[in-house]
């Protein structure tokens, strides 16, 4: 049985990052690139279904410009994947969006996979597309909030978990099949230190974007208009107080006259 | 090839992998720890699983053969999140595994070296005694040939990991006439050997979660196989050992140092006073700055020193003298400097805390009790301004 797991990397949350010179994107310059967290948990439930069906591949795929794509699938790569697939993103193609489904679909095409396993959505843009988009492409069906997703022993059907805003279903499902996870059975894990060893003299096949540029034929990457920054957050303000009473009288006061969110 | 500061790709993802576990699995443990005062546990069995136990122990023996360097990135990132873990694989690691490593027998290093770097076995090291500190020549537990093996008797102090390890690198005078020069020798005592004991552990200013204990050996009978290097080599496999351990420990205090800076640098933007974040304010900025300054002259002196190490390989008859003496007068250095420089960082971090940094249980109140044991064990700092001004006065500027 083959797993297919979609990685991006995003930008790690901690890092400082601004606008491009023209203000029109991110400026890739100086971020440091992570494995987005639902997919992080993709790499991690991939995992767990392969200890529970040894002989399994873990596969783990990426679009993307090189170095941060290549990095990417080193971190799968410790974290315990099989083998790792670089599909390179043409120049000037920023890897979001439809973009990035019409390009993994062409590559995930001719691979049969019982499974192709990615985060609910990515780290960055979260536009939750991903799952549905790959699945409408490939002619397979999609899901997306998965939790609890399971195998039988022969890798013929999934059962799973798709959380709603009301509730939660239950599906069984046959292979193949596409899944955009929420969460994995567990916390997903670190490294090993002999993993990362390994991962890096470990090999990257790499899909040159000459492949996939059919699938992008017609359909030129555009950039947004402009980029900005969320607005500072202009921090807590503390009140001072003697008593409990004395506290809620004068938030009220605050909330009142100065946020004005209370008549 | 001139020179270049640069980590190889492997090294940075080795750093990041670490950085993640470390922020992940040992950052959230680390204040309950402290107040528990208890050695920990579950971390370091994961840690010892994870090989952080043997990082720069050749592949052959069971580690990840990454040296000195790469031992010095782990001792840098796990100084940023917590000491005690800091000196928990300091101890085992620089003490344990490299006296072992680099004096061994093969079959020493089959029998100890190997289970202690994949993880499965915990060293600690034993020189100071209550009448023998700085002093080290001066052991009082005795070595008497009986046999083809020895009979230990006597006690040993301030053992980091003395109450968990299997194993201890344990020194005593096999001729207290001779002293340091040739009278100490270097011992591998096993946990359950019959007369062997751990004693007093002590209650600490910091370093909550190591055991610093004393060790009890009432007439331990050893055999020849327990003998570490020759008769007399003692002593110099010691000080081999602690050049090795005090450029880790400078690699440890140099996480502190970047710890105290990154936590006063968010402080010192988000906290407002006067109007204005305290950043603002020149008193602070200058605080800043000589952390930055010192951490980045402590990133130089610390890899310069571990790179140097890793140059001269794992086998003591192949050093040359001048280069055996360049060894350890970098290891001072780099020892005393980081362990001032880290302390006085952290000062200035809980200055600029306020009261803040004096709350119990907070980051820099922790690392401020921590901090201060690095100028005083593997060497005082007197000490390391000895060999310093010796190796002056000998070889030259």
């Amino acid at each position: 049985m083959e797993i297919q797991v979609l990685v991006k990397p995003a930008p790690e949350t901690e890092g400082r990052i601004a606008p491009t010179a023209d203000g029109s994107r991110l400026d890739p310059a100086g971020i440091k690139w992570v494995l987005a967290g639902y997919d992080e948990s993709a790499v991690e439930q991939a995992l767990l279904l392969r200890e529970r069906s040894p002989g399994t591949i873990v596969h783990a795929l990426s679009w993307g410009p090189a170095p941060r794509s290549e990095e990417i699938l080193r971190a799968g790569l410790a974290l315990g994947c099989d083998r790792a697939t670089w599909v390179e993103a043409p120049p000037g193609f920023e890897p979001t969006g439809i973009d990035a489904a019409r390009a993994l679909a062409a590559v995930l095409a001719d691979r049969p996979a019982e499974l192709v396993l990615l985060g609910q959505q990515s780290g960055d843009s979260e536009d939750g597309l991903q799952p549905l988009a790959l699945a409408a492409l490939l002619g397979r069906p999609g899901f997306g909030a998965v939790s609890r997703l399971t195998w039988d022993a022969a890798g013929r059907q999934f059962s799973f978990l798709r959380s709603l805003d009301h509730g939660a279903e239950e599906w069984t499902v046959p292979a193949p099949v596409v899944v955009g996870l929420r969460q994995a059975d567990q916390d997903p894990r670190t490294a090993k230190l002999p993993m990362i060893l390994k991962s890096r003299k470990m090999p990257v096949d790499r899909v040159a974007s000459a492949t996939v540029a059919a699938a992008l034929d017609g359909h030129p990457g555009s950039p947004p208009l402009r980029f900005s920054l969320p607005a500072p957050r202009s921090g807590a303000k503390l009140i001072e107080y003697a008593s409990p009473e004395e506290a809620a009288q004068k938030l009220l006061k605050r909330l009142r006259e100065e946020a004005k969110v209370l008549p | 090839m001139g020179i270049d500061f640069s980590f190889t790709p492997e090294q940075e993802a080795l750093r990041d992998g670490i950085r993640k576990f470390l922020e992940n699995e040992v950052a959230p443990v680390v204040a309950a720890m402290d107040e528990s005062e208890e050695f920990p546990e579950a971390t370091v069995r994961k840690m010892q699983q994870q090989g952080y136990f043997g990082l720069p122990v050749p592949e052959a023996y069971g580690g990840l053969g990454l040296g000195k360097v790469g031992y010095a990135i782990l001792l840098e990132e796990l100084g940023r999140v917590d000491a005690s873990h800091g000196a928990i694989v300091g101890a085992h690691t620089s003490l344990g595994t490299t006296p072992i490593l680099y004096y061994g027998t093969e079959e020493q290093k089959r029998r100890w070296l190997v289970p202690a770097a994949r993880g499965e076995k915990l060293l600690a090291f034993s020189l100071t005694e209550p009448g023998s500190g700085s002093d080290s020549g001066a052991l009082r537990t005795a070595a008497v040939p009986r046999g083809d093996g020895f009979v230990l008797t006597g006690s040993k102090l301030y053992v980091t990991n003395g109450r968990e390890a299997d194993t201890v690198v344990l020194l005593a005078a096999t001729d207290p006439k001779l002293g340091p020069n040739g009278g100490v020798s270097a011992f591998l005592v096993d946990r359950g050997t019959p007369g062997f004991r751990v004693g007093r552990c002590e209650k600490k200013m910091g370093l909550h979660g190591t055991s610093t204990a004393e060790l009890v050996l009432e007439g331990v009978e050893l055999g020849p196989e327990h003998l570490l290097g020759g008769v007399g080599q003692g002593f110099s496999i010691a000080m081999t050992a602690l050049d090795v351990g005090r450029v880790s420990l400078g690699a440890a205090s140099l996480g502190g140092l970047e710890a105290a800076l990154g936590q006063s640098l968010a402080f010192a933007r988000e906290r407002t006073q006067f109007g204005r974040p305290i950043s603002e304010y020149e008193a602070i900025q200058f605080k800043l700055a000589e952390m930055a300054m010192h951490a980045q002259a402590l990133r130089l002196l610390v890899y310069a020193a571990a790179a140097h190490q890793d140059r001269m390989g794992i086998d003591p008859t192949r050093w040359d003298r001048a280069d055996r003496a360049r060894k350890t007068r970098e290891a001072a250095t780099v020892k005393c400097l980081a362990s001032e420089w880290a302390s006085e960082a952290i000062d200035e971090a809980l200055q600029i805390h306020g009261g803040l940094g004096y709350i119990r249980g907070t980051p820099i109140e922790r690392a401020y009790r921590d901090a201060r044991i690095s100028e005083i064990f593997e060497g005082t700092n007197e000490i390391q301004r000895l060999v310093v001004a010796r190796d002056l006065l000998t070889r030259g500027p």
